[in-house]
């Protein structure tokens, strides 16, 4: 996996706010420095979704910028916390949709395909449709659909949330083994001892500002 | 009872978050549709009205009654004066014929000398001008029968005639001619021909309305079952002590409610007079629907799937059950399959009263019941499997490769693609076959004969020497299915004591009963009448011969005139000459349009299959693609290429079956196009988008009825066609290709993606 060499995530003076006053984001600004894995905590309603959504592009910040390397535009993957894979297709289709959705070249989809579903130990429910999995396969075939492409930032809301602890062993696995390769992320849990175990910096949230920060 | 009506109230909830109340105003509304839209299609089977010309000559008292007798025949739509026109340029005004009525025509018709009205036909209007040329033969035989009676009568009874004679013979036999012409129609109930008109149109329309009632209700009432057996609901139900029997009622009885409303609007408006029959039928028919389409869903992997397979069923009973197409304009080798088809229960039932042939609709009501009990049991005891297929091929690239994804995800697989493209090859021959050149090559006249005397048997050798007329002699038991199958557009009864009725000039047990529309209903009359009439004027020579006489007959003498008449009506001149001429050929069009039902299949199929689009877990990859550089573009347009691209297929196969021109292909295209965007825009609709699927058949007929689909534009009214211009199938039909085209980029603005 290549990444771009001293690349840099910014965001100066990012607000996004669902109403006068309401819940959201900012304003905040921020520098992520590529090869960094970025901690997001915080209890529920403090902004941690809609800051991942405004770096994933869903949404459009009110005021302040997002500058990121252009190499970062087209190599950058999102992982709802929702599960978003098409339950009637198999776990091979949804792979193959997202491998085509990044533009994977042909030839390269089945093997990286492949190796994932090995990773996450999901390889003997290849053809098996996604509506009969259980969560924690759910979760883990989300996070491979978003590896195909190989991406150079990664956003993650969740990618634990409702799976069992196997699943969650596996999917912590594979994001240390990212973090190995010099993959930027960006994740959000509830889980301290996952933040701990796989990032880099950890930022405590709360109505939509920076209240801790700790380096690891 | 309580538990029964805890079940009954969740489905009833369950049915009114899904767009519930929307269906049941669109079920109301297609009354309406169906009454502006639906027209008479059992016309295309029969003969249109057709105008004729007379070039009157003569310009004398009779000649005026005679032209005014024709007049009144409704299966002329207008008499256009001749005056001084040739034929060749009345016929090209869409004159079927032109009658010539010489001058002096009916004095030297009584004078014995030669005199001939002369008939020209447009051998355009092949079936027009065989008609034309049977009604005006059976006017000419009164003529030719009342002139040869009285001269053999006369010549009988004071041998050769003279100029006396003859004028006598003329003040006479003008003032019967003219009672006979007048009192043609007579010979039949009048008033019952007119009820046969509106008795066609409200079968048609009752049929279509009822069909759709007793189809959709029992499939909105059951699409939740695949969801609760496989979220667990079931199970949780069965572990509370719950019972499967009652569970599965309520939702018959939750679709018999939901009916309710509308069906009493039909059965008010349109079975006044048959209501408890029609009401029994309904409810069988109901029943039966509700068993297969339970069988159905128990089957189905999830509603989605449940929803498409009750759709097709909906669709292909429609088809091939009489209920679009009339069953008289059904191709032969369907008929096996409609007689299984609701609608054609509804029909039979509705025709004929409770019959053991409704036993087949209870079977399946019954039958499905107790198969889904036993199915959906044995679910509750296995573990839920995970459905492994195989993997199949993609094509390459960022577009290709989503959308064939999303066509065969939308299709539910490759057996669901096999059947739409089986449907569209079928409704493309059923259309093909419904629109083509359907117009009969001779007035087909079924006959029952009660009557066996030689009067009776006469008056059959004379029809069966008429061209144009095609007699089928069947048993009375057989005359209802006749009718329906449109085997004869009518049902002559010569009833028992026809021979001596006629003989003693009473009043004549002959019945006709019509299939179809009053124009040929009135031709086959007219024919009959004037045969019949003919009868009667030899039988009175008889009665005139004695009374000139003073004094019966012998029977001798009567064999004797009886054969002086004959040998008169040999050797009279001919009366008519008949030449045949070039002309317009019939302006109007008697049937829908070829391509009305594609179009009516393309939107059915995308509003089904476009559903797909409105799933939560589609709606969520659809907003996770957003994240992807270019996803937002990729996502929307994968969309619309998989509707294109499904429509298209569907399309095609249809027109290719209809065997289509290359207009109409240009006309689908650009349908396909628009429809595709506004299913896709419809999706993202609050409240609606998610159940398009169970709005489909509705919004589908509705829009094609009042589009044209199944009636020709050019008899709506003028403001009924403008209304079918805000319907795609209405521009499609009329080949507005461009505005097609324009309201598919309004629709693809309104359906895009927006970022939040």
């Amino acid at each position: 996996m290549k990444h771009a060499e001293h690349a840099q995530l910014r965001l100066e003076q990012l607000e996004k706010r669902f109403g006068p006053g309401g819940p959201g984001v900012g304003p905040l600004s921020l520098v992520l420095e590529q090869g960094e894995v970025l901690g997001l905590q915080g209890r529920n309603g403090a902004g941690k979704s809609t800051l991942l959504k405004v770096l994933a592009g869903l949404y459009r910040p009110d005021r302040g910028t997002v500058e990121r390397p252009s190499q970062w535009e087209r190599f950058t993957a999102y992982v709802p916390q929702e599960i978003a894979l098409y339950e009637s297709l198999s776990a091979w289709d949804n792979l193959r949709f997202w491998g085509r959705v990044y533009g994977m070249p042909s030839k390269i989809l089945p093997v990286r395909g492949r190796w994932l579903l090995e990773q996450l130990d999901l390889l003997d429910r290849t053809n098996d449709t996604v509506g009969a999995f259980s969560g924690g396969m759910q979760r883990r075939l989300q996070l491979a659909t978003a590896l195909m492409a190989s991406p150079q930032l990664l956003l993650l809301d969740e990618p634990t949330a409702g799976a069992d602890p196997q699943s969650v062993e596996q999917i912590l696995s594979l994001l240390l083994h990212l973090r190995g390769q010099g993959c930027t992320m960006v994740l959000i849990s509830h889980h301290r001892s996952e933040l701990e175990r796989v990032c880099t910096r950890i930022l405590t949230l709360d109505q939509g500002m920076v209240v801790e920060e700790q380096r690891l | 009872m309580k538990r029964f009506c805890a079940l009954l109230a969740k489905d009833l909830r369950l049915f009114f978050r899904r767009s519930g109340v929307v269906s049941l105003a669109l079920s109301l509304v297609l009354l309406g549709a169906l009454a502006l839209g639906g027209g008479d299609l059992s016309r295309g089977a029969y003969v249109e009205p057709f105008p004729i010309a007379v070039r009157d000559e003569d310009q004398t008292l009779m000649s005026a009654s005679l032209i005014g007798q024709m007049k009144q025949v409704e299966l002329f739509s207008e008499i256009i004066d001749g005056g001084n026109a040739t034929d060749a340029s009345l016929m090209d005004r869409g004159a079927a014929a032109v009658v010539t009525i010489p001058k002096d025509f009916f004095y030297d018709l009584y004078t014995m000398e030669p005199v001939t009205v002369e008939l020209v036909l447009n051998e355009e209007m092949p079936l027009e001008s065989s008609l034309i040329r049977a009604v005006f033969t059976s006017v000419m035989d009164i003529i030719a029968a009342n002139e040869s009676v009285h001269l053999a009568v006369y010549e009988f009874c004071y041998g050769p005639l003279d100029q006396q004679e003859q004028t006598q013979l003329w003040e006479e036999f003008s003032n019967r001619l003219l009672r006979d012409a007048l009192g043609r129609q007579l010979v039949f109930d009048t008033e019952r021909m007119a009820a046969d008109t509106a008795d066609t149109v409200q079968s048609a329309l009752r049929l279509c309305a009822l069909s759709m009632l007793c189809l959709f209700f029992p499939m909105a009432s059951v699409q939740a079952v695949p969801a609760e057996r496989d979220t667990g609901l079931l199970a949780r139900y069965r572990a509370a002590g719950g019972s499967m029997l009652p569970f599965l009622l309520a939702k018959l009885v939750t679709g018999l409610l939901l009916t309710l409303p509308t069906l009493a609007v039909v059965l008010v408006l349109f079975c006044r007079d048959i209501l408890l029959q029609a009401l029994l039928t309904v409810l069988l028919v109901y029943v039966g629907a509700w068993g297969v389409l339970l069988i159905l869903a128990v089957t189905a992997k999830d509603g989605a799937a449940a929803q498409r397979r009750g759709n097709v069923f909906l669709l292909l009973n429609l088809l091939a059950g009489g209920a679009v197409y009339p069953l008289p304009l059904l191709p032969d080798w369907l008929h096996g399959a409609a007689r299984l088809t609701l609608p054609y229960q509804l029909t039979v039932g509705l025709e004929t009263g409770p019959s053991p042939a409704l036993l087949w609709p209870l079977a399946l009501g019954v039958g499905g019941l107790l198969w889904s009990w036993q199915r959906l049991e044995r679910s509750l005891a296995v573990d839920r499997r995970s459905r492994s297929g195989r993997e199949l091929p993609l094509p390459p690239g960022r577009w290709a490769g989503p959308t064939a994804l999303k066509s065969r995800a939308m299709s539910g697989g490759f057996l669901g693609m096999a059947v739409l493209c089986a449907v569209a090859l079928l409704c493309g021959a059923v259309s093909r076959h419904v629109t083509g050149d359907s117009t009969p090559a001779a007035l087909a006249v079924a006959v029952v004969q009660e009557d066996q005397s030689p009067e009776a048997n006469d008056l059959l050798e004379r029809l069966e020497r008429v061209e144009g007329l095609a007699l089928h002699p069947v048993e009375r038991s057989e005359t209802a299915s006749v009718l329906r199958w449109g085997d004869a557009e009518g049902v002559l009864t010569i009833g028992e004591g026809y021979g001596t009725a006629l003989a003693e000039g009473e009043s004549l047990p002959l019945s006709y009963e019509s299939a179809a529309a009053a124009a040929s209903n009135q031709a086959a009359r007219e024919i009959v009448a004037g045969q019949v009439t003919a009868q009667r004027a030899r039988l009175r020579g008889l009665d005139d011969a004695e009374r000139l006489l003073e004094r019966p007959l012998t029977d001798e003498e009567k064999t004797a005139l009886l054969a002086a008449m004959d040998q008169r009506y040999e050797d009279l001149p001919p009366l008519y000459a008949v030449t045949a001429g070039d002309g317009a050929a019939a302006p109007w069009s008697a049937t829908a349009p070829p391509l009305g039902g594609t179009l009516l299949l393309i939107l059915f199929t995308l509003l089904t299959w476009g559903a797909w689009m409105a799933r939560p877990d589609a709606v969520r990859v659809e907003q996770r693609m957003t994240s992807v550089h270019g996803g937002r573009i990729v996502s929307y347009g994968t969309d619309l290429l998989s509707l294109w691209l499904t429509g298209a297929v569907v399309g095609g196969l249809s027109l290719w079956s209809l065997g289509a021109a290359p207009a109409d292909w240009l006309s689908m295209g650009a349908y396909v196009l628009v429809v595709g965007a506004v299913v896709r825009a419809l999706t993202r609709l609050a409240g609606v988008g998610g159940r398009v699927d169970l709005l489909a058949p509705f919004l589908a007929l509705i829009t094609s009825l009042l589009g044209g689909c199944f009636c020709p534009l050019d008899q709506f009214s003028p403001w009924l066609e403008r209304l079918s211009w805000l319907t795609p199938q209405g521009l499609a039909l009329q080949g507005r290709w461009l505005v097609l085209l324009a309201a598919t980029v309004v629709f693809l603005w309104l359906g895009r993606p927006k970022t939040q």
